[in-house]
C-alpha cells in the first residue's frame, strides 16, 4: 500500500506515489548537479521537466490512478541518467561508476549527508557490516574480516557487533537506502571526520542503552 | 582490449544530432522538443531523450535558436522553437561538413 501526494511539475498536478516521488526527487536533483555548469541549467532542467510531465500524463490518461516507481523508472530510462546526459558532444567516453559500485537505489543526491545504516540487501547477520560497508564505500567482505578478525582476537569486537547491531538502525524505506548509500562518495579527511562524528555517536548510543538496560535491572530488583 | 562498439556509435551519433536537430527545425520552421523527439524517433536516430535539453538550451544560447511560448490546447504552453539568421548560416555550414564527411568516409569504407 502506498501513500499518494501530488507534485505540481510543469504546470500541472499530478498524483504520484510517495516513494516514487521520492526517487523522482533524486533523479531531477542528480540532473541539477550534472548542469551545474552549464549556462542555462534552469531552463534546461525545466524542459526536462516539461517532458517528464508530458510523459506522466501519457501514462495517467492511459488508466493509472498514480504515478509509481515503475513509471518513474520507464522515465529515467528514456530521458537518460545524469551522468550519460552531461558534456559537449565531444568528450571522453563516459565511465560507468554505478556498475561498479552495487546500486540498491538509483539516484544519488550530493546535498545529502550519507548516514549509518544496516545494510537490508548485504546481510549475514544483521547486514551491520554490510551497513559499514557501504558508508565507506568499500568491500563488505573486507568490513566482515576486519570485524571477524576482532572478535577472535580480542572478544572485543563480539559486543561492539551486537551494540551496533542494536543501536544502528535498517534501512528500510527508500529514502533511507538513499541515505544509506547517497551523497559523494567520501575522500580520506571525510571518513576520519566522519569516523570520530560516528564513534561519538555510537558512545553515546551505547551509553544510552547500557543505561537503560541498568534502570530496567534496578527496578526488576 | 575489447572496443565497445556502442561507445564509439553513441560517440558519432552525439557529434551529429546538432545537425540533426537543426535540420528538423529548419525543414518545420517551427518545432517543439516532443516533436523534434518524435522526427527523430521516425528517422530511426537513437538517442536519449535527455541529451536533447542540454543541446536546444546551448544553440538558444549561442544564438542559433529562438523561442516562443505558445498555448495548446492539450496542456500547458509549449517551446516552438525555430532557426535564427545565425543559426540559418550555421546549419549550412555544418550540413556542407557533413556531405563533404560522408562522402569520404562512403568512399573510404566501399568494397571499390
Amino acid at each position: 500500500m502506498q501513500r499518494i501526494i501530488q507534485i505540481n511539475i510543469a504546470q500541472r498536478v499530478i498524483p504520484i506515489e510517495e516513494d516514487a516521488y521520492m526517487i523522482l526527487r533524486d533523479y531531477i536533483s542528480s540532473l541539477e548537479r550534472q548542469f551545474v555548469n552549464e549556462d542555462g541549467r534552469e531552463e534546461i532542467i525545466q524542459d526536462i521537466e516539461y517532458r517528464i510531465a508530458e510523459l506522466f500524463n501519457i501514462r495517467l490518461n492511459g488508466g493509472a490512478p498514480a504515478i509509481d516507481r515503475a513509471d518513474v523508472g520507464k522515465v529515467m530510462e528514456t530521458l537518460g541518467h545524469a551522468s550519460d546526459l552531461g558534456g559537449s558532444p565531444v568528450q571522453n567516453l563516459p565511465v560507468r561508476y554505478e556498475t561498479k559500485k552495487q546500486q540498491y537505489y538509483s539516484g544519488n543526491n550530493v546535498n545529502q549527508k550519507r548516514r549509518l545504516y544496516r545494510n537490508p540487501y548485504e546481510k549475514i547477520l544483521g547486514g551491520v557490516c554490510g551497513g559499514i560497508a557501504s558508508y565507506f564505500d568499500i568491500d563488505p567482505v573486507i568490513v566482515r574480516l576486519i570485524v571477524a578478525v576482532c572478535v577472535l582476537v580480542g572478544g572485543v569486537g563480539l559486543l561492539a557487533y551486537i551494540i551496533a547491531w542494536i543501536a544502528i538502525p535498517l534501512a528500510r524505506t527508500p529514502q533511507e537506502l538513499s541515505y544509506m548509500q547517497g551523497g559523494e562518495p567520501l575522500n580520506f579527511h571525510d571518513i576520519a571526520r566522519n569516523m570520530s562524528n560516528e564513534l561519538q555517536d555510537l558512545k553515546k548510543r551505547g551509553e544510552d542503552m547500557s543505561k537503560e538496560l541498568r534502570d530496567f535491572f534496578s527496578k526488576k530488583k | 582490449m575489447a572496443m565497445n562498439i556502442e561507445n564509439t556509435a553513441s560517440q558519432m551519433r552525439k557529434g551529429l544530432l546538432e545537425l540533426c536537430i537543426l535540420g528538423i527545425i529548419q525543414r518545420e520552421k517551427e518545432a517543439y522538443p516532443s516533436d523534434i523527439l518524435e522526427q527523430l524517433k521516425k528517422a530511426q536516430l537513437v538517442v536519449l531523450e535527455g541529451t536533447l535539453y542540454p543541446l536546444l538550451t546551448r544553440l538558444k544560447n549561442a544564438g542559433m535558436l529562438d523561442y516562443r511560448w505558445a498555448e495548446s490546447n492539450s496542456g500547458p504552453p509549449r517551446k516552438y522553437y525555430s532557426l535564427t539568421q545565425g543559426g540559418v548560416l550555421f546549419y549550412t555550414q555544418l550540413r556542407n561538413s557533413w556531405e563533404e564527411l560522408s562522402y569520404a568516409v562512403n568512399h573510404l569504407t566501399s568494397t571499390i
